[in-house]
């Protein structure tokens, strides 16, 4: 019993929570900029994803507040996606550290290939996104995905990096140009 | 074709930072050299971005979700966002 009380918030706890917190100076922002309510939750879960990405992979990161942090986000997102002038935004010291994440807008046949691999690819997707994304064991995703054994698991996570590989292949992103 | 397996584990693991200091120098040499294990980190990479999008797109619904209950059942402080819109 005591396990229940003393779990961690799960990931959708923390977005509830951080949500009524957090949103309604997001919204007082955007519409000081004069966005509208659609344009204000549009921003705001971007900033959330933002932020959540980069305190889940840098705990030791230090701010202000919660709040402060996704305001600031919500700032530089509107800078970049409404093209705004930088000078009618004031950005404080700690705001003008922050930043997106560069692969946070994908190309449009990035996009495309997204939104194939939604319709044909979820279970295939999910399990990647187990691995790669959550960082959990091959135990935990057999167990999590009902797999016999991680023998099994292990190799489904290489028939759908096979599937996901072959689709960019087809679509001929110009994966050459990533290369460092 | 098909990405051998050999390949594949040694990207990962120079993805995730696991290769010893010899085994990312000779990686870094091989990338310069072997196509193939050039075309399989390039490929990786963009699968790794397409899993980290469809991750994204999964938290967005979810948000949309929160969004939509307090949209019914608003508390004060949401409320009080929707008049500041509606003016």
């Amino acid at each position: 019993m005591d396990n229940i009380a003393e779990a961690p918030p799960t990931q959708e706890e923390r977005f509830k929570e951080l949500y009524e917190r957090a949103f309604p100076a997001v919204a007082r922002f955007v519409n000081k900029m004069n966005g509208s309510f659609q344009d204000a939750k549009d921003i705001f879960h971007d900033a959330m994803i933002v932020f959540y990405e980069k305190t889940t992979h840098q705990p030791s990161l230090t701010y202000r507040s919660e709040e402060a942090y996704i305001v600031g986000i919500a700032k530089h997102l509107w800078l970049l996606q409404y093209k705004a002038d930088r000078d009618t935004i004031a950005l404080d010291a700690f705001e003008a550290t922050l930043s997106i994440p560069a692969d946070y807008f994908l190309s449009p046949d990035q996009n495309k290939i997204l939104r194939i691999l939604e319709h044909a690819g979820r279970k295939c997707m999910s399990l990647l996104q187990a691995f790669y994304y959550d960082k959990k064991s091959m135990q935990s995703i057999t167990s999590q995905f009902g797999y016999t054994n991680t023998r099994t698991a292990t190799v489904q996570k290489y028939k759908c990096l096979e599937k996901v590989r072959n689709l960019i292949r087809e679509r001929s992103i110009a994966y050459e140009d990533l290369i460092d | 074709m098909k990405t051998s397996s050999t390949n594949l584990r040694q990207v990962e693991r120079y993805l995730s930072n696991k290769l010893s200091l010899g085994e990312r120098l000779v990686f870094v040499a091989r990338i310069i050299i072997d196509h193939d294990l050039r075309q399989t980190l390039a490929l990786h990479r963009q699968t790794l971005l397409l899993v980290k999008a469809y991750t994204r797109k999964q938290q967005k619904k979810q948000l949309n979700a929160i969004h939509q209950e307090l949209l019914n059942q608003p508390t004060p402080e949401f409320q009080q966002v929707l008049t500041l819109f509606s003016k």
